[in-house]
């Protein structure tokens, strides 16, 4: 068996599991999405209210929630619904072992579970894509081109990947830690601040765009997000793609020597 | 101190999620003075409160009801319904989380630090004993309340065996109750402070300490709590006669 067919027999198994539980991923997808366009549409409307501007930081109040729509779904495409990819888990539990023994790769193997377990979230983006019009009946002009959604495409699928190798790096704390979770949900927190997903960074005070530069979270979402808004400028893609690709390399090097220490360690308990 | 550096994770998670929660208004306020009526420093100590009412909960209810669906998929509620207590009661309080302790002292001290802060403004309303007493008192009762709310996404575990969603339905809800009450309007409103109230929590105890005491709003408070709890309970009794133990 190829590694083709291999793949594609992973990437659909992990899809057809995440999809057997219907009900649950869509009510909890509705509700994420509903409560979080509440929470902006709300604040927002009584920021603009109180303060009497038409224009904070060069958003209008409909191109600010359009913002947060956007964002929203770019951050579902690239975080993806589970808290981490599992490995901890089988690294407690002793089920690695069988995956050094067989003939795959590890990381191979769990990023495309990984890209599977994408596959509801694509149907759920386009859901509230088709949602959006019937919620927000604003009248806006989006230059959008075909070149800007396959570029933001492309972004989002390089920011998925090194969201990956983060967590992969996390993940294989667990060598050494008992727990990671919290690991993983303070990436996830500070990620969505320094990101844009909880505001916009025009919004940060200037002393924090270095730092905002630097990290590769204003490249995960909401570089994306402004691509598919006309709004980013061809020094922003550049720098932004530069930054995902150098954080690529750093974290997929740290990952590795991660896990090729944490594996002399590895004992393989709980089998 | 069994799993140390677990410990030592979640006390670091606490610190930045509290960073990262006020760091949001901070930033806001550097383009408004006031947001819903309220000042920096009033949300200040909005934010602070729910941050303080979080390390409550999870100091106190949090694991527990982590358990709780477990206890009622294996049968293990039995070992709990035999003793001479609510079974309830003892699921809810049997565990104290002594990493969030930690995380309760330091948004104790965060929650200090917004009082300093606001009583240093001009504050509408006089800071006296009394309004102090009354606030911690609103708190207290708003961490039981935030319990209360957690409590309707596990009890349907006792007919669907499963909180597979729930849990992740009720992170996403509570978010609703750290954002001042003022900003919500309308239906949302309405449904914030009745149907589902996250806005009495916190929001309706920081309206009574910044404008002063007002008895409608006191009576609403504990009033939605209480029934919220007779609700909560209600269901909780029709759960356990669904509940099949492990041992019939």
């Amino acid at each position: 068996m190829n590694w083709l067919n291999l793949s594609w027999q992973i990437y659909t198994s992990e899809a057809r599991k995440l999809m057997s539980y219907r009900a649950d991923f869509w009510a909890k997808s509705l509700v994420t999405f509903l409560t979080a366009m509440t929470i902006a549409y709300c604040l927002w409307h009584s920021i603009y209210e109180s303060t009497g501007k038409t224009e904070i930081q060069g958003y209008r109040f409909e191109v600010m929630i359009l913002y947060y729509f956007v964002i929203l779904n770019v951050r579902k495409l690239v975080e993806g619904e589970e808290l981490g990819g599992g490995m901890s888990q089988e690294i407690y539990d002793g089920s690695l072992s069988r995956y050094l023994i067989y003939p795959l790769n590890y990381l191979r193997f769990k990023y495309i579970q990984h890209l599977g377990a994408q596959f509801p979230i694509y149907l759920q983006v386009a859901f509230f894509t088709l949602l959006f019009p019937l919620l927000f009946t604003f009248q806006l002009e989006i230059p959008l081109s075909l070149t800007h959604l396959l570029l933001a495409l492309l972004i989002i699928y390089l920011a998925h990947f090194t969201q990956f190798l983060m967590l992969y790096c996390i993940e294989g704390i667990a060598f050494w830690a008992d727990n990671i979770w919290s690991l993983i949900v303070m990436l996830r927190f500070t990620g969505r601040l320094l990101g844009g997903v909880m505001l916009p960074l025009e919004i940060f005070p200037d002393w924090a765009t270095p730092l905002l530069n630097l990290l590769p979270f204003k490249s995960f979402f909401y570089l994306p997000t402004k691509i598919m808004m006309g709004e980013a400028t061809l020094a922003q893609i550049t720098s932004g793609l530069m930054t995902l690709l150098i954080w690529m390399v750093i974290l997929a090097i740290v990952g590795k020597f991660t896990w090729r220490r944490g594996l002399l360690t590895y004992s393989g308990v709980g089998i | 101190m069994e799993f140390r550096v677990d410990f030592y994770f979640r006390i670091v998670m606490d610190i930045l999620f509290y960073v990262v929660e006020i760091s949001f208004f901070k930033i806001i306020y550097g383009h408004v003075s006031t947001l819903g009526g309220w000042t920096e420093n009033q949300s200040l100590v909005f934010i602070s409160s729910f941050l303080l009412v979080d390390a409550l909960h999870m100091s106190i209810f949090a694991n527990n009801m982590w358990w709780m669906p477990f206890f009622i998929n294996k049968g293990d509620l039995d070992y709990y319904l035999v003793r001479p207590v609510s079974s309830l009661f003892f699921l809810s309080v049997r565990d104290f989380a002594a990493n969030s302790f930690i995380n309760l002292l330091i948004a104790i001290g965060i929650f200090t630090w917004s009082l300093v802060n606001y009583s240093h403004g001009t504050p509408e309303a006089p800071i006296t004993l009394n309004s102090l007493f009354l606030y911690g008192a609103l708190i207290l009762n708003g961490t039981f309340l935030y319990y209360v709310l957690g409590m309707f996404f596990i009890i349907p575990v006792f007919w669907i065996q499963s909180d597979r969603g729930f849990r992740d339905i009720w992170y996403q809800v509570s978010q609703l109750g750290s954002r001042p009450d003022v900003i919500f309007k309308g239906w949302v409103r309405r449904i914030l402070t009745s149907v589902f109230p996250m806005a009495l929590i916190v929001s309706f105890p920081s309206v009574l300490f910044f404008k002063g005491f007002e008895w409608t709003t006191l009576f609403h408070v504990l009033g939605m709590s209480l029934l919220m709890f007779c609700v909560m309970v209600f269901f909780w009794r029709r759960g356990l006669r669904s509940y099949s133990s492990a041992s019939s």
